[in-house]
């Protein structure tokens, strides 16, 4: 859509300017490489749309890795004021509280290099993956009240992982605000089964070797040296999630027909924060916050334990701490300086990470000097970033940075570039050794189905919203 | 079984994927859809129509009823494993739904899952007559 005009604000940052109905500008975060792309993408068009919602507070923002989403962009961030301004479950999305682990374990690239095959094949044994997957946890009725309310730490109380993984977790892992009431009956009839499970497409547990450190201080805080083995776990609140975004999507429809809401776009429906309606969404999407938090709790305490199956080794010599755990489809209150003043914000991230600056009373004492860590998985076959937050997010994007490659095929189009050709063994060629429960995905995953990593990260660090760390190279992936 | 009259485009949306539906009817509209979208789930000729299950479903808005009845599949998919291949439809009105649907539960022996859908979306949702056909537009979360 050449359509949409783009004004340069400084080296990568454009902005489109507000016509027509749109409360604040856009912005883009994007090299000039970048900007070709996006241009001819229908996201522009979703910035603009995010900008006409009500009590929506300076700019309607995206990340580098911004792509064409339903409602919102895909990489979008969005601040409301909490008096004035909406909630929208359509700026949270489907998959609430899709988010990324990073743990780093006692042991080098020489340790595991040659035990990779069985640690996979432990990994995809120990962990439920692929569609439809069914986790082996029962769930008495009180414990799925819990998992709502308390999220990791109810998994924690249950003997998964240790109490100190807590401090490590974005809101120490439990949002507060969940209300089990405002879910139904099938929203947890959904998620009954799905706990401790991670799902298709886009998520899974990688093996990646520490390849290269930017900031040496940073790096040293997070506890990552070169060569060193880490693991990332990307997974959502499953279908819980699914469930609960489409029955207020619904709700909300009503909402905005009730409360005079102009919506560019259906899927854009929101109601005021502070309305009934506004509430219970928040209260049903903080218990799939939670949900979240305690699948990927679960699903890393099988990934320790498959660590000790498949290497042989002991649960001291393979640490697997937890370095940090970052949301990237949430909706949050927060507060930030707006033009000088302190305020709490209602702030959406859609496909976007938090990533607050040195001294933030919320990053873990032991980064605070430094900053929140910002995990920025690839695609399958190329590498995995660690970024730092810094005081210019603070300032520009409510404390928000990109969360990934975004994609650049189609499926059909990643179908296509596959035919004849064994991915697998492509990547074992290139040292990465696979498993997943679905030919189809990783057809559609080809590492070229995405953009490249490098240049999202490059974006952000242009901009200065966040710092590269270290980068990551894959050895090993369980896909769904 | 996809009515010979009825047509399904499949168009790309990065990531997920958009469907297009021409019907006759707007009953096959609803049941072309839904055959499209379990064909995005698995290979749809791997279903066998065995076992039968009745669906009840009222909305609001005419074309949400359309997005109630994909996601109402879906749910029943992921918690209870069903795949369906045949769907007899009847609308009282243009806001409720009766169907009764055939398929089996979901066997990894036989049933080969190419991919998950979250949801059918609201995101440029279209259900309208072209004079003499019934048009849909849905798009997928993938």
């Amino acid at each position: 859509m050449g359509s949409v005009h783009f004004e340069k604000v400084e080296d990568y940052l454009w902005e489109i300017p507000r016509e027509g109905r749109m409360r604040v500008p856009g912005r883009i975060y994007a090299s000039e490489k970048m900007i070709q792309d996006i241009q001819s993408d229908e996201s522009p068009k979703q910035v603009m749309n995010v900008a006409h919602l009500p009590g929506i507070v300076k700019y309607s923002l995206a990340m580098p890795d911004i792509h064409w989403g339903y409602g919102f962009p895909i990489g979008g961030v969005a601040a409301f004021d909490p008096e004035e301004g909406v909630i929208s479950p359509g700026g949270v999305g489907y998959d609430i509280n899709c988010g990324v682990r990073l743990m780093r374990s006692n042991l080098y690239r020489k340790d595991v290099e040659a035990g990779i095959k069985d640690l996979i094949a432990a990994i995809f044994a120990k962990v439920p993956s692929g569609v439809g997957s069914k986790g082996p946890l029962k769930l008495g009725a009180n414990d799925e009240k819990a998992v709502l309310l308390k999220g990791a730490r109810w998994a924690v109380e249950k003997g998964f992982g240790t109490a100190s993984d807590l401090e490590f977790i974005e809101e120490h892992g439990q949002m507060a605000h969940a209300d089990p009431s405002a879910v139904s009956p099938e929203a947890y009839a959904r998620g009954r089964a799905q706990l401790g499970t991670i799902g298709s497409g886009n998520h899974f547990v990688e093996i990646d070797v520490v390849d290269a450190i930017y900031d040496e201080k940073a790096a040293e805080a997070f506890g990552l040296q070169k060569d060193r083995i880490v693991v990332i776990i990307h997974t959502g609140s499953r279908g819980f999630g699914y469930q609960i975004c489409d029955e207020y999507v619904r709700k909300m429809l009503r909402a905005s027909e009730k409360y005079g809401i102009e919506l560019p776009d259906r899927q854009l429906c929101s109601a005021p924060f502070q309305s009934p309606e506004g509430q219970e969404y928040f209260g049903a999407m903080n218990a799939a916050v939670n949900y979240a938090f305690a699948n990927r709790q679960v699903i890393a305490h099988w990934v320790r334990e498959a660590f000790e199956i498949g290497l042989k080794r002991s649960p001291r010599e393979i640490g697997l701490e937890l370095v940090y755990e970052v949301a990237h489809n949430i909706a949050k209150l927060e507060t930030h300086v707006v033009d000088g003043k302190e305020r709490e914000l209602v702030v959406h991230r859609k496909g976007a990470t938090r990533a607050f600056g040195p001294g933030h009373p919320a990053v873990p004492v032991e980064y605070r000097e430094v900053g929140q860590p910002v995990l920025i998985p690839g695609d399958m076959g190329r590498y995995s970033f660690v970024l730092v937050g810094t005081e210019k997010a603070m300032e520009e994007t409510f404390g928000s940075s990109c969360h990934g490659a975004g994609r650049r095929m189609s499926r059909r189009q990643a179908k296509k570039a596959a035919r004849g050709r064994a991915i697998h063994r492509e990547l074992e060629d290139r040292g990465i050794y696979s498993m997943a429960a679905s030919r189809a995905t990783m057809v559609e995953e080809i590492p070229e189905a995405y953009k490249d990593v490098a240049d999202v990260v490059e974006a952000v660090e242009g901009a200065g919203i966040a710092r590269k760390v270290a980068k990551l190279l894959p050895i090993g992936v369980v896909k769904g | 079984m996809v009515h010979n009259a009825s047509k399904i485009r499949f168009f790309d949306h990065t990531g997920d994927i958009g469907m297009e539906v021409f019907a006759p009817s707007l009953p096959e509209v609803f049941k072309t859809a839904a055959a499209g979208m379990f064909s995005i789930l698995t290979e749809s000729r791997t279903i066998h129509p065995r076992l039968t299950k009745t669906i009840s479903l009222k909305a609001e808005i005419a074309d949400e009823l359309l997005i109630l009845w994909l996601n109402r599949l879906l749910f029943l998919f992921d918690t209870e494993g069903w795949l369906f291949s045949q769907f007899e439809i009847t609308l009282p009105n243009e806001k409720s739904l009766q169907a009764v649907v055939r398929g089996e539960h979901f066997d990894p022996e036989r049933h080969e899952i190419l991919r998950e859908i979250k949801a059918a979306t609201y995101h440029r949702l279209t259900l309208e007559k072209r004079e003499n056909t019934w048009y849909a537009r849905v798009i997928f979360d993938l």
